[in-house]
């Protein structure tokens, strides 16, 4: 019984050391943060302000949330996702006086914990939290058998993730851009490039396929970015697109060279490299983290959740801590979000027509 | 039951399990062409693998000329049947009442079943049936924050 | 660097903080459904309001820990703690059930100790070359080791082969439930969403042990109070001497190896290192049909390896940034949060970290042995509290570690449905362990036969041009021909 006794205080001296070493984290707004806010256009900013007057409106009408709130999140614990997903809970948790909880529901690419989140009550207490870069590539593919507009109601975007980079090894034949498609078009079918069926990595693979006008020999070496990275490096693949995160380093160290980014915008934080839009190859993934209720939510719920994560997309803290991934706080209201959302769905399917015959 | 009557289940139950995985696994087409085996090829393997073992075992045990031995029997059927059908009342409790409710009548319900006359101590079985629950519960909630289905009874 | 790191870690704050984690991972390890996953995920957030090393510590405490942790309830409640320490119950339980439960603890934790020491030494050591050996592992090699590590169930089905055969493929079909590897075709869910991801490793283990093992107590009942005899133990050091101790150093060192080498192979895991050491000890033995009865030899090479896993995961995540299972993933983003990025340049980046991480690992190992031998004596008080009210208690901590994995019910009534599984198997005298080795390996065999086929266009020849593979394949073929030849023998005898 004694022992029991210590280890009960030793768990809560734990505790207590770590919420004061907390209270001294808050540090100061991230640059890149803050150039992405102002970035944005007057007009946007107006049509925000009446967005929020209305919102305001809304959300006065209800007294949500009067108890714990559960967000099921598709992504295992210690990732991004999960460490964004954490941030805002807590966030939320300080805002309304009551618990967001995170529950881990990992398998099926997703798929199970969107299904889950499909089949619980409309009633503001069950959240989704994901996002677009495998949601709506499974949607398009049909991997979901449902959509992830359509069949829940969507509340708000609260980050984007732009930082998906295509990488070859330094010392081939084709290690930048000119090279690799010189290389490529003399060479069908020879450049291995690594694939994750039916997966954002898909697309990009297609897309540079398309634009490129070459032909990669797809393999399936890994689904999660560390055996990818392995296999990669161990010389089962040519080509790698992952997150500039993780292949970060080699790049610095002269073992990798970036090809380009599947975005728009450069990186942040990392504008050394070049866009494939600006070499001229139309080669682009997004990745936007949303928060979800299952089909049928108030919208006065919705719309005071809104608010409130719009508050969080401007916290500096959130920015500072999605920097350290290099991903940015983003702000797309639900009919925004829903909009773009069913376009890029549409866009995706016709990428991957016929893809299964290949 | 005897040695060979239980051989023989065991094998047809395998037997049909592999036939039934088999066509199962038939059906699934492959998606990516020539390219990749698909996704039926090695669950068909296996479900042939545990056709032909089953089948090996069931000529084996039909070929057997072991002397039939009836299995001594010292099992207590009402213990076993009841814990199994506590068990399944539990696991559908689990989530409507909640997990404190379902988890005293569980407790208290399965140390009954497990315990004679000798120990039977109805008053301590009540405490820790009661206790044990509220402890989990209080520690998977407020210490840990994994959530448990709350259900009627919750704090 | 080292100096610093040394500052770091031996500070009161940070001692303290890593006790802190051993002693919670160990729990965690030790409760049938909780693990060393969920007690860093636990963890994770208040890591990330700390200083980087103190944070990193206490991670680091909580690994090890809850991988330690796992032979306490797989000696005395036969369960396996963790996944790691299925072949600690082979030997672990009949000794406890001999009376020997104390010197079964003692032993397999001193091994522990020893077999994790072994790996931090490799970790520090040699870690760059044996980095290098992971990247030599194609698609080919991972299917070459999970076919060699399937003819395990050919030395473990007991009496019957042709019974642990049919267990083993039971348990590769029961792996390739869900969606698949490589295209995500859906099968054998029939219908239901909640089968996509498939069953969880930890669903079956508490279903086929703990479950199985109340419903048998259910059918016993009447013997049940009978068996509790007292365990009167004096125990002196670690339960064995000098001499014994200088018998099992072939096996520590063979153990070791085994361990730290799945350890470096990014997601193989900790349950197959067990496994296969126990079953290399147990061939190599001069007394193999002594193994599974209740002798230390079983113990300790399950034991030495399991914990080497721990040395050797760390290896391609740190040198690398590739995280090979589930904690080393969490454990990766644990030190992104503090902005230390494993790989290439992490010596030059963050050094002072990377040795913290050394020191740290060596200070955890330190404690874990410390703090399990001098609980040891309550660990095995645990063996008083009577069975009708144990049991009960055991199988609710189940059934939350069934829910918690995943959070649904669904997993609950999975735990209930292998569990009667378990029943029949052992009425129709069918073992289980074969089940699990076949479900940990099968979807690995399948995965990587497919991918290297893929990346072969076709042709199987590369199985045997390549020569780790053929070695792994050489290895299982003699394997089975020998445990084959033993079987034809023991009938005729």
């Amino acid at each position: 019984m004694r022992k029991k006794n210590l280890v009960c205080a030793l768990l809560a001296g734990a505790m207590a050391l770590s919420l004061t070493a907390c209270s001294g984290n808050s540090g100061a707004a991230s640059t890149t943060a803050a150039a992405k806010t102002e970035a944005k256009t007057e007009a946007a900013k107006a049509e925000e302000k009446t967005e929020a007057a209305k919102a305001d409106a809304a959300a006065a009408e209800t007294d949500w949330p009067k108890s714990t709130v559960t967000v099921t999140l598709p992504y295992n614990a210690g990732g991004d996702t999960d460490t964004y997903c954490r941030l805002m809970c807590q966030k939320l948790s300080d805002k309304f006086g009551q618990n967001f909880v995170v529950v881990n529901m990992t398998g099926g690419s997703g798929i199970v914990a969107a299904k889950s989140v499909m089949a619980m009550k409309p009633d503001g207490y069950n959240l989704l939290f994901n996002h677009t870069g495998a949601s709506l590539v499974q949607e398009a593919t049909g991997v979901a058998d449902f959509s992830y507009t359509d069949n829940f109601t969507n509340v708000a975007t609260i980050a984007e993730d732009n930082t998906y980079v295509v990488v070859v090894k330094k010392g081939t034949e084709w290690d930048s851009t000119e090279k690799f498609v010189e290389y490529g078009k003399a060479n069908p079918g020879k450049l291995r490039f690594s694939n994750v069926f039916g997966s954002a990595t898909h697309h990009v693979g297609l897309q540079m396929e398309k634009s490129m006008g070459i032909d990669m020999n797809e393999l399936d070496v890994g689904t999660g970015s560390a055996e990818r990275l392995a296999a990669f490096m161990g010389d089962q693949v040519d080509v790698l697109a992952a997150n500039y995160m993780n292949v970060r380093d080699y790049v610095e160290k002269g073992d990798f060279v970036i090809l380009g980014v599947c975005a728009h915008d450069r990186i942040p934080g990392a504008e050394d490299f070049p866009t494939f839009e600006e070499q001229g190859y139309e080669v682009i993934t997004r990745k936007n983290y949303e928060v979800k209720f299952p089909k049928g939510a108030d919208p006065a719920i919705v719309a005071k959740l809104s608010a409130a994560i719009k508050e969080i997309s401007e916290d500096p803290e959130f920015a500072e801590t999605l920097a350290k991934y290099y991903a940015a706080p983003y702000y797309r209201d639900a009919e925004t979000m829903t909009q773009e959302d069913v376009a890029e769905v549409a866009e995706l399917k016709e990428y991957f027509a016929g893809v299964e015959l290949k | 039951m005897t040695d060979k009557k239980r051989d023989l289940l065991c094998s047809v139950i395998f037997l049909a399990f592999g036939i039934f995985m088999f066509v199962q696994s038939a059906a699934i087409k492959p998606l990516m062409g020539s390219k990749d085996l698909g996704s039926g090829f090695v669950p068909k393997i296996i479900a042939g693998c545990i056709i032909v073992i089953a089948g090996v075992k069931l000529i084996m045990t039909l070929t057997s000329k072991k002397e039939e031995k009836k299995i001594e029997n010292d099992e207590d059927k009402v213990g076993g049947l009841l814990t199994i059908a506590l068990l399944l009342i539990y696991s559908v409790l689990f989530n409507t009442l909640g997990f404190i409710l379902s988890t005293v009548l569980y407790l208290f319900a399965q140390m009954l079943i497990l315990s004679d006359e000798r120990n039977r101590k109805i008053p301590l079985f009540a405490v820790i049936a009661v206790v044990a629950p509220v402890v989990i519960y209080a520690l998977f909630v407020y210490v840990i924050k994994m959530p448990l289905p709350a259900g009627l009874l919750s704090f | 660097m080292v100096l610093e790191a040394f500052s770091l870690i031996f500070n009161p704050a940070c001692l303290v903080l890593i006790l802190i984690g051993v002693i919670v991972g160990i729990i965690f390890g030790s409760i049938p459904g909780l693990s060393a996953t969920m007690a860093i995920v636990l963890f994770l957030p208040m890591s990330f309001g700390m200083t980087p090393m103190n944070g990193i510590a206490l991670l680091v405490g909580l690994y090890l820990g809850g991988i330690s942790g796992g032979l306490i309830s797989a000696i005395l409640l036969k369960i396996p703690g963790t996944p790691s320490s299925i072949s600690t119950v082979f030997d672990g339980g009949p000794m406890a059930e001999k009376g020997e439960a104390g010197r079964a603890l003692g032993v397999g934790i001193l091994f522990s100790f020893l077999g994790g020491l072994i790996s931090i030494f490799a970790l520090m050591f040699i870690s760059p070359y044996l980095a290098a050996v992971t990247l030599k592992f194609t698609p080919v090699e991972y299917f070459a080791i999970a076919v060699f590590s399937l003819t395990i169930i050919a030395s473990l089905s007991g009496n019957s082969l042709i019974n642990g055969l049919i267990s083993g493929f039971f348990g590769i079909a029961l792996s390739m439930v869900g969606m698949a590897p490589i295209d995500a075709v859906t099968r054998f869910t029939f219908g239901s969403f909640q089968l996509l991801s498939g069953f969880d490793i930890v669903v079956i283990l508490i279903g086929v042990f703990a479950v199985t093992d109340i419903i048998m107590a259910g059918f016993g009942r009447k013997h049940l109070a009978d068996k509790m005899q007292k365990t009167e133990f004096q125990l002196k050091g670690f339960g064995l001497t000098l001499q014994e101790f200088k018998g099992q150093i072939v096996n520590l060192i063979r153990s070791s190896l085994i361990g730290i080498g799945i350890g470096i192979l990014p997601g193989i895991g900790g349950s197959t290192a067990g496994l296969l050491a126990y079953t290399a000890e147990k061939n190599s033995s001069k007394y193999p049909e002594k193994f599974g009865t209740g002798i230390i030899d079983g113990v300790i090479a399950s034991e030495t390896s399991n914990n080497a896993v721990i040395g050797g995961s760390l290896i391609p995540l740190l040198t690398m940034g590739i995280p090979g299972n589930t904690v080393t993933a969490i454990f990766l983003g644990g030190l992104t949060i503090h902005g230390i990025s494993p790989g290439p340049l992490i010596f030059e980046k963050s050094g002072q970290y990377v040795y913290g991480i050394f020191l740290a690992l060596i200070v955890a190992n330190v404690f874990m042995l410390i703090f399990e031998r001098a609980g040891l004596r309550v660990f095995v008080k645990l063996l008083d509290i009577p069975k009708h009210i144990l049991l009960p208690i055991i199988m609710v901590c189940c059934a939350v570690g069934a829910y918690s994995s995943n959070s649904r019910i669904f997993d609950v009534w999975c735990v209930m449905a292998f569990g009667l599984m378990g029943v029949l198997f052992k009425k129709l005298k069918i073992p289980s362990t074969p089940l699990i080795i076949g479900f940990i390996l099968g979807s690995m065999a399948e995965e990587n036969l497919r991918r290297a086929l893929m990346a072969s266009e076709g042709s199987w020849a590369v199985f045997v041009t390549r020569p780790i593979s053929l070695a792994f394949l050489i290895v299982a073929f003699v394997s089975v021909a020998m445990t084959l030849k033993k079987q034809i023998a023991g009938k005729k005898a």
